[in-house]
């Protein structure tokens, strides 16, 4: 790849989170244009081509199904190893995020707040394998994800509260009548705020923990002196564990916050 | 960077949703009644060994209160079997010594006796040889030297018989 | 060399809007820890609370590095 002099190294370092370029139809040397090129063959009125972030977003959704797939075949009292792992993830998502903010009747929701959980978990350390790609730093998958939360969030909340009853609830009542000419407006903009909060939360987190962590490294690269190198080598593998971290924070916040939201349109006086 | 991309849309929907609906139907339900399942199992146990616990704590208070009561009246058994054998010393102690010294009475009776009847015998003995001799003397008139030989020819069979 | 006024305005844009964050995100967690020394017993549920509070308080410092980056690669 080659650039005009007055593109700068931070320009340059952005084309690495680029999916439109050439490079990110590679996947650890699997070459997916021949899929493209058939992929582009279906009659369908928009791009549906693949690259390496999709092949994540796939290896993601297989892990998760797969593992809990694994665990929920176990037998016997004691779990040992992946399937004790996968059992205390899973078990965690159930009663501290579930059950904790849904109460009981969150217990239908638990295939979908622990399929986002894990989808994005996965996503996430997926990602900080170098030559992979975080889908999760991309606003598009955040969005997807948190438009699908935002309405989940307004059909279980009419569901549960009557077609008209959740747009009333939206204010508290008992307030005077002028002020909900002002609660209306507030009140539709955080709902409105909450999946573009989820959704700019984890892709940006994401997103800046690699633009760090590459930062880092290119410092070593722009480092003139080989006694100097190791220190922002050493630095970002630093930031390295701690995106580890960050890959289970933010998974457990989307979901937990998922479950905050949708728990508040099933028992809306909270 | 921040730019829509269909692809990326499509593909999030159509993987999360799989995974949703294949969790739904296949992954959440074994697991939850694996986990579920567990906890009973491990609830049960807990109450279980709780109730056991409880049992041979019971059990224990009984076997102390039985033991104890066992030992006091071992020491009770005790103190009679000594208290008795005490007694029986004594008693034995008594007797013997009464035994004894009836049999010591008796002894010295016996011994008395024995004496008693020597010396009678004797006597009648001795009497009697003095009625012979004195019957012989008679018979025989005896001089001097004859009559002594005689006298001391008796008195050795007198020291003969005695 | 040619002054970009973007990429100053990137640069002020994520100072200036980690800034509040980041004060927040410290009395946040300082507070949490003070409510934690005082009731270890109910240290989960201020821990789970904290964590919330934290990710409210992160989205405005994420919001202007996304600026940024708007700014930056424009």
């Amino acid at each position: 790849m080659s650039h005009p002099e007055s593109v700068s190294p931070m320009t340059q370092m952005f084309e690495e989170f680029d999916l439109t370029t050439e490079h990110a139809q590679h996947f650890f040397g699997i070459d997916l244009r021949p899929l493209n090129k058939l992929l582009a063959q279906l009659p369908l009125p928009f791009d549906i081509s693949v690259n390496k972030a999709v092949v994540v977003l796939w290896l993601a959704a297989l892990l998760s199904f797969g593992l809990i797939f694994y665990a929920g075949r176990g037998r016997g009292l004691v779990a040992k190893g992946l399937r004790n792992a996968i059992e205390a993830l899973f078990q965690f998502v159930k009663t501290d995020i579930v059950e904790d903010n849904m109460g009981h009747e969150g217990r239908k929701w638990l295939p979908f707040i622990g399929g986002l959980f894990f989808f994005i978990l996965f996503s996430n350390l997926l990602g900080l394998i170098p030559g992979s790609f975080s889908p999760t730093s991309n606003i598009n998958v955040t969005a997807t994800l948190a438009i699908l939360v935002f309405f989940s969030i307004i059909i279980q909340g009419m569901i549960k509260q009557g077609g008209f009853g959740f747009w009333k609830n939206l204010a508290p009542s008992g307030l005077p009548a002028w002020l909900y000419i002002i609660m209306y407006p507030l009140e539709f903009v955080s709902l409105l705020a909450k999946p573009f909060s989820l959704a700019v939360r984890l892709f940006a987190n994401l997103l800046a923990g690699h633009i760090v962590i590459l930062s880092l490294l290119s410092l070593g690269i722009l480092a003139g002196s080989w006694l100097v190198k190791p220190v922002p080598v050493f630095a970002a593998t630093v930031m390295y564990g701690f995106e580890i971290f960050v890959a289970f924070i933010q998974a457990y916040i989307f979901a937990i916050l998922t479950a905050l939201y949708i728990g508040t349109a099933i028992h809306p006086e909270h | 960077m921040i730019a829509l991309q269909s692809n990326l849309i499509f593909w999030t929907i159509v993987s999360f949703g799989l995974l949703v609906l294949l969790l739904g139907k296949f992954g959440v339900g074994p697991l939850v009644q694996v986990l579920e399942a567990r906890e009973r199992r491990i609830r049960e146990s807990i109450e279980q060994a709780e109730h056991a616990r409880l049992e041979a704590e019971r059990l224990l208070k009984e076997y102390e209160e039985k033991l104890a009561e066992a030992r006091a009246e071992a020491q009770k058994f005790i103190a009679e079997g000594k208290q008795l054998g005490e007694n029986l010393r004594a008693e034995i102690k008594a007797k013997a010594d009464e035994e004894v010294k009836l049999m010591i009475a008796k002894a010295e009776d016996q011994i008395n006796r024995d004496v008693e009847q020597a010396i009678k015998e004797l006597r009648t003995e001795v009497g009697d040889l003095s009625v012979t001799l004195a019957a012989k003397v008679i018979e025989k008139e005896l001089d001097k030297a004859a009559h002594e030989q005689l006298i001391e020819s008796y008195l050795s069979e007198v020291g003969r018989l005695s | 060399m040619e002054i970009n006024l973007a990429h100053l305005g990137a640069g002020l844009a994520m100072g200036l809007g980690a800034l509040g964050p980041g004060i927040g995100i410290g009395i946040l967690a300082g507070k949490a820890l003070e409510g934690m020394a005082r009731q270890p017993e109910a240290s989960a549920t201020i821990r789970t609370s904290m964590f919330i509070g934290l990710a409210f308080a992160e989205a405005i410092a994420l919001y202007s590095f996304v600026m940024a980056i708007l700014l930056f690669t424009k």
